[in-house]
């Protein structure tokens, strides 16, 4: 079975392990965390991943901010990006769509749809 | 952090303070604590009952999602309430929480366009947007009073 890597960026420990618990339902996905968005691009800067999830609203840098730096890196334009928002966080959905998001999960994490997006925009089956 | 002459800080007193942290309650600061501020706004510790702590959520979605930290989120709550065995999630209405009162929220202003030329010889491009953010915020407070 193929592996695939995914760097989730939530400043929430808690918050964190909830994306990393529903994540655990998927085998073959490696999880590597990241407190921030500059933490983030610290890990990418080193390696690449096939999916990135990531929370907006982050201390030091956001995750609109990741997103617009990582679709500028050539070696990470294509990565799938999943946004992590809150319910009404409408704004914030739109802004990293147009920036180049791929989707957008809600809070609370529900782990059936994070998986189940996770699997589309890896083209899983 | 000044001390008073028994050589306890105010922040000492205030916690031992039974009326302002009654041994039955979590405040909604030592829960922000506890679970960081993006669950705190979800979630609020109610009244603790035969050693099990009720925590109020907003939706079904969020006890369900909370009890999968049961474990982590009691084992950091008895380290404030040591008596609390289990933890029960309860849908239901959060009140607001009661906080200190806070500064003016400051919004931040477009930086000069000097120091933006001056931000734009800087190669390292997260450095060069920290120091751009840090000056806008800066320049949003207010300035001292110039002296003579």
């Amino acid at each position: 079975m193929a592996q695939y890597s995914c760097l989730v960026v939530e400043d929430s420990p808690m918050m964190r392990q909830l994306v990393v618990f529903a994540l655990g339902r998927q085998k073959n996905l490696h999880v590597t965390e990241a407190d921030d968005g500059v933490d983030g691009l610290r890990k990418l800067a080193s390696t690449t991943f096939d999916i990135i999830l990531t929370d907006i609203n982050m201390p030091i840098m956001d995750g609109l901010k990741l997103i617009q730096r990582v679709r500028t890196d050539p070696r990470h334009k294509d990565t799938p990006i999943i946004v992590i928002t809150t319910e009404g966080g409408k704004q914030d959905r739109e802004r990293a769509l147009k920036l180049g998001a791929n989707a957008y999960i809600t809070k609370p994490i529900q782990a059936p749809q994070v998986i189940q997006t996770v699997r589309e925009l890896l083209h899983l089956e | 952090m000044s001390r008073r002459r028994d050589g306890s800080t105010l922040a000492e007193l205030l916690a031992q303070n039974p009326t302002l942290n009654p041994p039955d309650r979590l405040s909604w600061v030592a829960w922000r604590e506890i679970v960081g501020s993006k669950i705190a706004q979800r979630s609020r510790p109610a009244q603790l009952d035969r050693q099990a702590l009720t925590i109020v959520v907003s939706s079904p979605a969020w006890a369900q999602e909370l009890s999968l930290l049961t474990t982590t989120i009691l084992d950091r709550v008895r380290t404030k309430l040591p008596s609390v065995r289990a933890l029960r999630f309860q849908v239901g209405h959060l009140e607001p929480p009661i906080t200190p009162p806070t500064r003016n929220r400051v919004v931040p202003v477009a930086v000069p366009a000097e120091l933006e030329d001056r931000l734009a010889q800087i190669e390292d491009e997260s450095l060069r947007d920290l120091l751009r953010e840090t000056a806008s915020f800066s320049l949003a407070l207010p300035q001292p009073p110039q002296r003579r």
